[in-house]
């Protein structure tokens, strides 16, 4: 199954962030370019736009550019910093990579009835709102899943 | 592995070891073999193409459209479901192409591919790239691997 393009519909953030720690290099920083070719796409901007998203959310960062001598943050005259093409995944991002459900917590969800799933469900919903990047997240994961299961991913 | 008083292994033991061996190396072989018969049909595309280029000839082209017409909406069995994970468990970390599984579970690529897919949807298996084949231009082939936490067996 070839991609097309990244969409969350196509392509999870959780395989994402566990293809750029696929591609992490010895100081654990992974380029972008590595990412999108393992991704079978030979320009970086096709995974730009996902470490993008995924940096406004939190779950990777972007290595800073910096001066040869002192190490110092290089920045751009209208005072953003500049970076290189090389990202890592955050502590966030670690969470969602690799992040299992306990035991005891798999268990108590495994016991659930149907009748219980809404409330569950609108328990989840209370707690994924708003923009924080782990609600933005959960978002994602649940427009992944559902597209997948109705066959539109 | 345990030695009896004379200080030699378990000949039932040296006898396991060295089928356990054996199995492996034959799955090796199998794999390469199967990468070998890819190539060929890779190589049989092309030179088609080129034929076809060349003269306007395309022998089979009927057989197989009619073929390709007639689409079958199948699902997967749970065993062969099963078996691809066990194959890819076999594998280990590294990932590995819908080939390199069907050859360990002697299904067609196809079964596998919709066994994969299944494995995905419920996130045990996890795209993990493509790789361009061995002998084509711009060809790739996906890669799969296990989820974190997938290869426990759990």
């Amino acid at each position: 199954m070839a991609l097309e393009s990244l969409r969350i519909t196509d392509f999870s953030d959780r395989e994402f962030l566990l293809v750029v720690a696929d591609h992490l290099q010895d100081d654990g920083w992974a380029e972008s370019i590595d990412v999108a070719r393992a991704l079978g796409f030979e320009n970086r901007r096709f995974a730009a736009g996902r470490f993008a998203w995924l940096a406004r959310y939190g779950a990777v960062e972007r290595e800073h550019l910096r001066d040869e001598t002192r190490g110092n943050i290089r920045w751009h005259r209208s005072g953003k910093p500049m970076h290189t093409q090389r990202w890592r995944l955050t502590e966030l991002g670690q969470a969602v990579a690799y992040g299992k459900l306990r035991k005891g917590d798999e268990s108590a969800l495994g016991r659930l009835g149907d009748a219980q799933l809404p409330l569950v469900t609108r328990w989840l919903s209370e707690h994924s709102r708003g923009d924080t990047g782990m609600a933005k997240l959960v978002q994602r994961e649940w427009r992944y899943g559902h597209a997948r299961r109705n066959g539109t991913g | 592995m345990s030695v009896n008083g004379r200080g030699t292994l378990d000949p039932i033991e040296r006898m396991t070891a060295e089928l356990r061996e054996t199995i492996a190396a034959e799955r090796v072989a199998r794999i390469d073999a199967e990468r070998l018969v890819a190539d060929s049909r890779e190589r049989e595309r092309r030179l088609q193409r080129a034929l076809t280029a060349l003269a306007g000839e395309r022998p089979g082209v009927r057989a197989k459209s009619a073929a390709k017409s007639k689409t079958y909406k199948w699902t997967v069995s749970e065993e062969r479901v099963q078996e691809a994970l066990t194959a890819l468990r076999t594998i280990g970390a590294q990932p590995a192409s819908v080939s390199e599984v069907s050859a360990l579970t002697h299904s067609s690529t196809e079964t596998v591919r919709r066994a994969l897919d299944v494995l995905r949807e419920r996130e045990l298996v996890r795209l993990a790239g493509h790789e361009k084949k061995r002998g084509s231009r711009g060809r790739r082939t996906t890669l799969y691997a296990l989820m974190p936490g997938a290869d426990d067996g759990a």
